[in-house]
């Protein structure tokens, strides 16, 4: 038995959470496309704020001509003879729109009162506490349809009201985690060597907890488009004939008459972006929960 | 009368519904989606012991069966079949024509003009109830005449309806402050009304603050029905629940979220008319002739709130008529040469009925607005642009006729009656019109405002409709929509640039409608444009109480010459109204004044067969 030469020592090269999750998210096709999806309804919103996308008012063709091959008419037209798909694009804009509004208006206040909540305790606690469980305690879909009365009818309105519901669900979450945390070890050695609270919150905790409106956002995003779609269903929403909303409130009458696609069409638009996002959702929890670093 | 307005009528109509809702306002409107059931339609008309049994979906609970506390369809409907009121609309006769119902005769005006002298028809009796002594209801007498007209201009019963006859009648606007001072209970008798002079036990003059032809409709109207003494003070607060008049039927079973049923009233003092208009004896309105009303022995009224089991139910034979809304109007009803057919094999099972409603939709400018209001030019540019034509065809699929003149069609008066032309559409005489408004292809023309009295997707597609019609010519709008209160209290602010408007006949005179244009009437009035025009006003006061014929009619042609040139509103549509009923009804007419005609219309027990399984069903009503 001739002894083994001893192990060569790798060097082990820490490995960053991002980098990480990168190379988790990389391996897997189906996310990549979920992100591709994402990213080209984005890119609808973009072109049009940008003012690029076909006029959704215009006139194609007749009243209620079903999909044909061209390109206008893929979704066929409505009542008014207007592009179902130019309307579906719109709509889509106008999705986005809020699900990043949304997303934008309630992760800074979730993560930022969550934060402070679960770091002092004590008073600034019971009154975050206090604040997020009269807001859970009225349904949301009322509390909303009651902002949006009071700041009048639109998409503003519509914005503010779902981000100023939708912190609520995070900033439980992250209070839960910053107490989990406050008393870690690493914590207590910045502590020790004398950081400011601030400094703690928000350069020793957030990025351990920081995974959670990651995945939140995209869950926001999500409901948030959902959210919009229902709201204008019953009416409290966008009026402005250009979001799925309406398409759907329309297609009540439509149905029964035999005429599926406009229906189908932003049915179709609906479910490939809450798809990706439910994917995207999932799959950027797996890559970048540190808990689940083995 | 100049102040009464549509607002006080059964519930907000969205645009569209406005005429089909009131048609058999309490018969009401379905939004069926997706296919209704199959099957033969069986027929439960008659029950055991071959009574005849009209059944009507009720749509909405009713608020109140106190005549004098009830102004909405739901309540009208029942309200009107079990009391009577002194006038009535005659049944077949066009246009409305105003025949005696509890009176003897027409009322007979004096010499000068001011005063009415009502003869009360004898031997009409109050239902039996425990309020009258021994059960047995008594006659009817000037007294309950007298106090019913009081108790109608009582502010503490009646909040809703008083308009119909305020400024009418000498000394009870100054009554009805009186009842406002003393609060609840005030004794009638301690405070006589000038205008109210009895004159033996069946007669009463009725003196009027000034001459005024349109009088006579608030007697018609089932807010200023008939009611006795000793049953509303029997009853007290329970009075609005427990119904006891004259009218042709009994309340029976009253379950206010289940099912209503009215009985026959067997010594109703009503006789079907011997009259109709021409046609009427062809299609077989007059056999009845003469026959003492009314012809059904039970009026069974299920409270069904959605449309779609409406339908069905009516589909299955077990309702006996409905009205006929747009998703099914598509699905049931053939369009040719502007005749309406109900396609196969709905034809051969049921019938259809229409009628052009007595409502106006228009949209009014705000004459205060700095901009609308100031602009003739681009008034006239917006009417020129709209499409109205188009709209009926797509959004109405026909249902509606454009309106060249403020009256609704079947009103005496109406563009039928006097020579008028309008705003036809017509996009280069729009950009012309914008031009002179200062706004070449609508360059500097800021969005429009446009504001909306409901937020369904009708009115939502109709506001895309015209948006496009507008950015064809260069004229940007915004769309906001609102619930009818918030609209209303918009509307009556003057915090609005153009609405969306529309009004129902309170009575079918054209009076109605031209005085929603007369100066005086101003917000928070119904001219919700604060239009004023020294010629048109001095034009309305002098047609108002002109009887109609051609001197009156002549006035209206100017007063239309003057809105279609200064264009305070934007005349629109009147629409048509739809019903289908069972081929075993009969009787049925479509009068607009009538709010559920169930005294007159009868049931053909030929056609009646299976019954059965509708005992079921009405188990199923009562649990």
């Amino acid at each position: 038995m001739s002894a083994a030469a001893p192990p060569v020592q790798q060097p082990v090269v820490g490995q960053s959470l991002g980098a990480r999750a990168m190379g988790i998210l990389r391996r897997r096709r189906f996310v990549l496309l979920s992100f591709a999806v994402i990213g080209i309804y984005i890119l609808i919103a973009v072109l049009g704020y940008a003012g690029l996308l076909p006029d959704f008012q215009e006139r194609v063709g007749e009243s209620y001509e079903p999909p044909s091959w061209s390109f206008a008419k893929l979704l066929g037209t409505d009542i008014f003879g207007r592009s179902v798909l130019y309307k579906v694009l719109v709509g889509t804009r106008t999705a986005m729109t809020i699900g990043l509004v949304v997303a934008a208006i309630s992760i800074p206040i979730g993560v930022g009162l969550g934060a402070v909540a679960g770091y002092y305790g004590g008073k600034i606690d019971a009154l975050v506490v206090w604040l997020y469980s009269v807001i859970t305690s009225v349904p949301s879909i009322l509390l909303i349809i009651g902002i949006s009365y009071v700041l009048g009818k639109g998409l503003v309105s519509v914005c503010l009201a779902l981000g100023l519901v939708g912190w609520v669900g995070l900033c439980r979450l992250i209070r839960g985690e910053v107490l989990k945390h406050k008393n870690r070890e690493y914590v207590l050695a910045a502590r020790l060597l004398g950081a400011g609270d601030g400094r703690i919150i928000f350069r020793h905790i957030l990025p351990n907890v920081l995974h959670l409106p990651i995945v939140t956002a995209s869950l926001m995003i999500l409901g948030a488009i959902k959210s919009e779609v229902i709201l204008t269903f019953l009416g409290v929403g966008i009026q402005d004939g250009d979001s799925w909303g309406t398409m759907i409130q329309d297609a009540t009458g439509e149905l029964a008459q035999g005429i599926w696609w406009p229906l189908a069409g932003v049915t179709f638009a609906m479910f490939a972006i809450i798809y990706a996002l439910n994917v995207a959702g999932d799959a950027l929890r797996d890559a970048l929960d540190p808990k689940l670093i083995d | 009368m100049d102040t009464v307005r549509t607002r006080t009528l059964p519930s907000p109509r969205p645009e569209l519904g406005s005429g089909a809702a009131r048609l058999l306002p309490a018969l009401l409107v379905t939004i069926a989606l997706g296919c209704m059931g199959s099957g033969e339609p069986r027929n439960p008309a008659i029950e055991d012991g071959g009574r005849k049994i009209l059944r009507v979906a009720r749509r909405a609970e009713y608020k109140s069966l106190d005549p004098a506390g009830q102004f909405d369809s739901a309540s009208a409907q029942i309200v009107g079949n079990i009391y009577d009121t002194l006038l009535e609309y005659h049944y077949l006769q066009r246009p409305y024509e105003l025949v005696p119902n509890l009176l003897a005769e027409m009322p007979q005006l004096s010499e000068d003009g001011t005063t009415y002298l009502l003869t009360l028809r004898r031997g009409v009796r109050f239902h039996d109830d425990p309020a009258f002594p021994g059960g047995v209801g008594r006659e009817l007498t000037i007294d309950d005449v007298i106090y019913s007209i009081k108790r109608f201009a009582d502010v503490n019963v009646n909040v809703k309806s008083y308009i119909l006859i305020q400024n009418v009648i000498v000394g009870l606007d100054a009554f009805r402050d009186a009842t406002r001072q003393h609060g609840p209970g005030m004794d009638y008798d301690a405070h006589d009304v000038e205008g109210l002079q009895r004159d033996g036990d069946y007669r009463l003059k009725l003196r009027l603050t000034r001459e005024n032809p349109l009088a006579l409709y608030p007697l018609a109207a089932t807010p200023m029905s008939i009611v006795a003494r000793e049953v509303v003070e029997a009853y007290g607060e329970d009075f609005a629940r427990h119904p006891v008049g004259t009218g042709p039927f009994t309340m029976h079973r009253n379950d206010r979220r289940g099912r209503v049923v009215l009985a026959k009233y067997p010594r109703y003092h009503g006789r079907y008319p011997d009259r109709g208009m021409a046609g009427d004896r062809e299609r077989g309105f007059l056999e009845d002739a003469g026959a003492r009303l009314p012809l059904v022995d039970e009026v069974h009224l299920p409270l069904i709130e959605e449309s779609q089991p409406a339908m069905l139910r009516f589909r299955k034979g077990e309702l006996d008529l409905h009205t006929v809304d747009r998703d099914n109007f598509i699905k049931m009803v053939d369009r040719k040469d502007g005749e309406f057919r109900l396609r196969s094999p709905y034809a051969e099972q049921f019938e259809l009925i229409t009628a052009e409603s007595l409502a106006t939709e228009y949209i009014a400018f705000n004459m205060n607005d700095p901009l609308v209001g100031e602009n003739v030019a681009l008034r006239q540019a917006i009417a020129y642009a709209l499409d109205v034509e188009e709209y009926i065809e797509i959004m109405l699929n026909g249902r509606a006729a454009p309106l060249k003149t403020v009256v609704p069609l079947p009103i005496a008066g109406s563009q039928r009656d006097i020579g008028a032309d309008y705003y036809e559409h017509n996009p280069e005489r729009a950009k012309q019109k914008l031009v002179e408004a200062g706004f070449p292809g609508g360059e500097g023309l800021p969005a429009i405002r446009f504001d909306y009295r409901s937020t369904t997707k009708e009115t939502r597609q109709g506001f895309e409709f015209m948006r496009y019609k507008l950015a064809a010519v260069g004229i940007k709008a915004i769309g906001r929509f609102h619930t009818f209160s918030a609209y209303l209290q918009r509307i009556e602010s003057g915090n609005f640039q153009v609405g969306s408007s529309g009004w129902y006949a309170d009575y079918p005179d054209a009076e109605n409608f031209y005085q929603l244009l007369f100066g005086k009437n101003g917000p928070p009035g119904p001219n919700i444009s604060a239009f004023a025009d020294p010629e048109y006003d001095r034009l309305y006061l002098q047609s108002r109480f002109m009887t109609n014929g051609p001197a009156r009619f002549a006035i209206f042609e100017r007063m239309s010459e003057i809105l279609r040139d200064r264009v305070p509103v934007i005349l629109r549509y009147n629409s048509i109204s739809f019903a289908i009923y069972q081929k075993r009804l009969e009787n049925f007419s479509a009068n607009m004044m009538v709010d559920a005609p169930f005294k007159y219309v009868d049931l053909d027990i030929r056609l009646a067969a299976d019954e059965g399984v509708e005992s079921e069903r009405e188990a199923a009503d009562e649990r």
